[in-house]
């Protein structure tokens, strides 16, 4: 049995194209020596750019708002399902080419969040639950809103540590 | 093959019922290629200030441009989509800017997985009503064709440079088209279609066309898909259930032999040559599969063939479990050929996957004095299109070993796993 587990669940603003600002669901597994595994889900009712279209802003915003220490981590793609009432959920890893977010003493410095992540590259994953080693809870076409994930979150069993840290984020109630 | 339904007249298209013809946007409908650094390295604001640049495909041995196709497939009602993982303001600016119309678009702002995974091409046929399996997918990459395997329907590629794309080897379109009335024909009826062996065994008029042949480039030719055994398309297709029995059946040799015989009659030039000859059999092997194909094609062609040109030195039998990149390595110095003298030779195979055999077979001929040596296989592997066993979640393949004949089995069988279904007739 795995031990990796859901550590962090929440809503996540990032800065679209021409200033229009996104929202995706984060979702962050982690498991002691491992790298985090980070799942940005793009939402349906997503107000700003998609975010693949961004998605080196948005790993840079991961980066400094949740690795602020300048911890790696493993950045998955969760894109919307295709029609309604088709159970698969699709998942890519991202990788990327340039990568330069640890500063000289060992610790993210903040700078240069643009340019931080760059050429990504998108590897689909077949079988997310066997990739992590654990469930991943599955949002339905149709379902996967801002507004759904935030109730998800208010009625978590684990409720007031997910809202102790949206409210460090500053993400939607 | 006869995937379009019987057609209903209109004045100049004949369109199936409840179909859609979806297109991608770039290199497919317009000339962006001035904007493929742009936007492969994601510079979105760059690329919106040189959308100017984009320019109409211009071809004039055709009688419509390719930016017309939407209009004209529309104005015979069929429905239009059009899929592009660029940004949404993007394609609009350009569809707007060119009149092209459209029913449905679906872009990168849409937040479906790209291309080949098929979500967008399932989303834009929900979006029209369409079943998917009722949609074309007109493309000019791989992604583009993928995607239409993977959602069940027709891909057709363009090359309106009339050079076929590298990425097409292991995806190849069921039909491939260099000029945009091609698919008028194409949605007609009233053309050739696929490539030349499929035609022949489906019992068309095998006229032809661009996309008569696989075109791997380097002279190295197909004449049409080949599915592995553990390919959901296997069971169903004749080639490649024909290529399969051909290695081991004197009767489905020849068969193979009448069939590449009636390249002769076409316009391919490549036919004409001085020598046909053909990779060798294994050392120690007696029975030559490609003797009966030779003697076929050498007759219809009046040209002399010969088996004893190539030997193969010695065998490797792990070669075909090798990742494909590895297997050029892994041939060399495997064939020996005799001496020649500037002659302009066929050199046939039955199936090219790497192609690193038939182009080892190639090099030693040439190094033994050829003047060129062309490929020819009758059929170029393609990515597997596996279906999942309902019980286990493997994948299903034709088990051609069984006692009582073919079937289809699941990979698990040897973990325990004892789905089966019936193979179909070929």
């Amino acid at each position: 049995m795995s031990d990796i587990e859901l550590t962090r669940e929440l809503l996540m603003p990032y800065q679209g194209l021409d200033g229009c600002e996104g929202l995706c669901h984060v979702r962050v597994y982690e498991e002691l020596g491992r790298l985090p595994v980070v799942i940005v889900g793009g939402l349906e009712d997503n107000p700003g750019t998609a975010i693949a279209l961004v998605i080196e802003t948005v790993a840079a915003t991961v980066q400094r708002r949740l690795f602020a220490d300048g911890r790696q981590f493993h950045l998955i793609e969760h894109y919307r399902d295709a029609i309604n009432g088709l159970q698969t959920s699709r998942y890519a890893l991202v990788r990327f080419g340039g990568r330069s977010v640890v500063g000289g003493a060992g610790v993210w410095d903040g700078a240069g969040v643009e340019g931080a992540f760059r050429d990504p590259r998108w590897e689909p994953i077949d079988d997310i639950e066997e990739l992590l080693g654990c469930q991943v809870a599955v949002w339905w076409p149709g379902r996967y809103t801002s507004r759904a994930v935030a109730g998800h979150l208010l009625n978590a069993p684990n409720a007031p540590q997910l809202a102790s840290q949206r409210a460090g984020l500053g993400e939607v109630a | 093959m006869g995937w379009l339904p019987t057609p209903l007249l209109t004045a100049k298209i004949r369109k199936p019922p409840s179909a859609a013809i979806i297109f991608d946007l770039d290199e497919t409908l317009l000339d962006t290629s001035m904007l493929r650094g742009d936007r492969t390295h994601r510079r979105w604001r760059q690329l919106a200030a040189r959308l100017d640049e984009v320019e109409a495909y211009l071809d004039e041995k055709s009688t419509v441009q390719a930016a017309d196709l939407p209009a004209q497939v529309k104005g015979v009602g069929f429905q239009v989509g059009v899929i592009t993982h660029s940004p949404r303001w993007y394609a609009e600016r350009l569809l707007s800017a060119f009149g092209i119309p459209h029913d449905a678009l679906i872009t990168g702002s849409d937040g479906y997985a790209p291309k080949p995974d098929p979500s967008s091409l399932r989303a834009i046929a929900d979006e029209l009503g369409v079943p998917v399996e009722d949609c074309i997918m007109v493309g000019d990459d791989a992604v583009d064709i993928g995607a239409a395997q993977n959602a069940g329907c027709i891909g057709i590629g363009v090359a309106w440079s009339r050079r076929a794309p590298k990425s097409w080897r292991r995806r190849w379109p069921n039909i491939a088209i260099a000029t945009p009335d091609r698919l008028i024909d194409v949605l007609n009826n009233s053309g050739p279609r696929f490539p030349f062996a499929e035609a022949v065994l489906a019992g068309d008029q095998p006229l032809w066309h661009w996309g008569s042949l696989l075109r791997l480039g380097n002279g190295i030719y197909g004449a049409g898909h080949y599915y592995t055994v553990s390919d959901s398309r296997h069971p169903g297709d004749v080639l490649s259930r024909l290529i399969i029995e051909a290695k081991n059946d004197p009767k489905a040799a020849e068969r193979v032999g009448e069939l590449l015989a009636r390249l002769a009659s076409t316009r391919w030039q490549s036919m004409d040559v001085d020598l046909i000859t053909s990779v060798p059999p294994k050392p120690g092997q007696t029975y030559d599969r490609f003797a009966l194909v030779r003697a076929a094609i050498a007759t219809a062609s009046d040209t002399v063939e010969r088996g004893n040109v190539l030997r193969q030195l010695f065998d490797d039998d792990d070669y075909k479990h090798q990742p494909a990149a590895d297997r050029p390595g892994r041939v060399s110095e495997r064939f020996a050929s005799t001496a020649l003298s500037n002659e302009r030779v066929l050199l046939i195979d039955d199936v090219i996957t790497s192609g690193g055999q038939a182009e080892e077979c190639r090099r030693q001929m040439l190094a033994q004095g050829a003047g060129r040596v062309v490929i020819l296989a009758l059929g170029v592997t393609q990515e597997r299109l596996p279906r999942a066993c309902p019980e286990c979640g493997g994948f299903l393949r034709l088990i051609t070993t069984g006692p009582r004949g073919d079937f289809i089995g699941c990979s698990n069988f040897y973990r325990g796993c004892l789905y089966t279904e019936e193979a179909p007739s070929a």
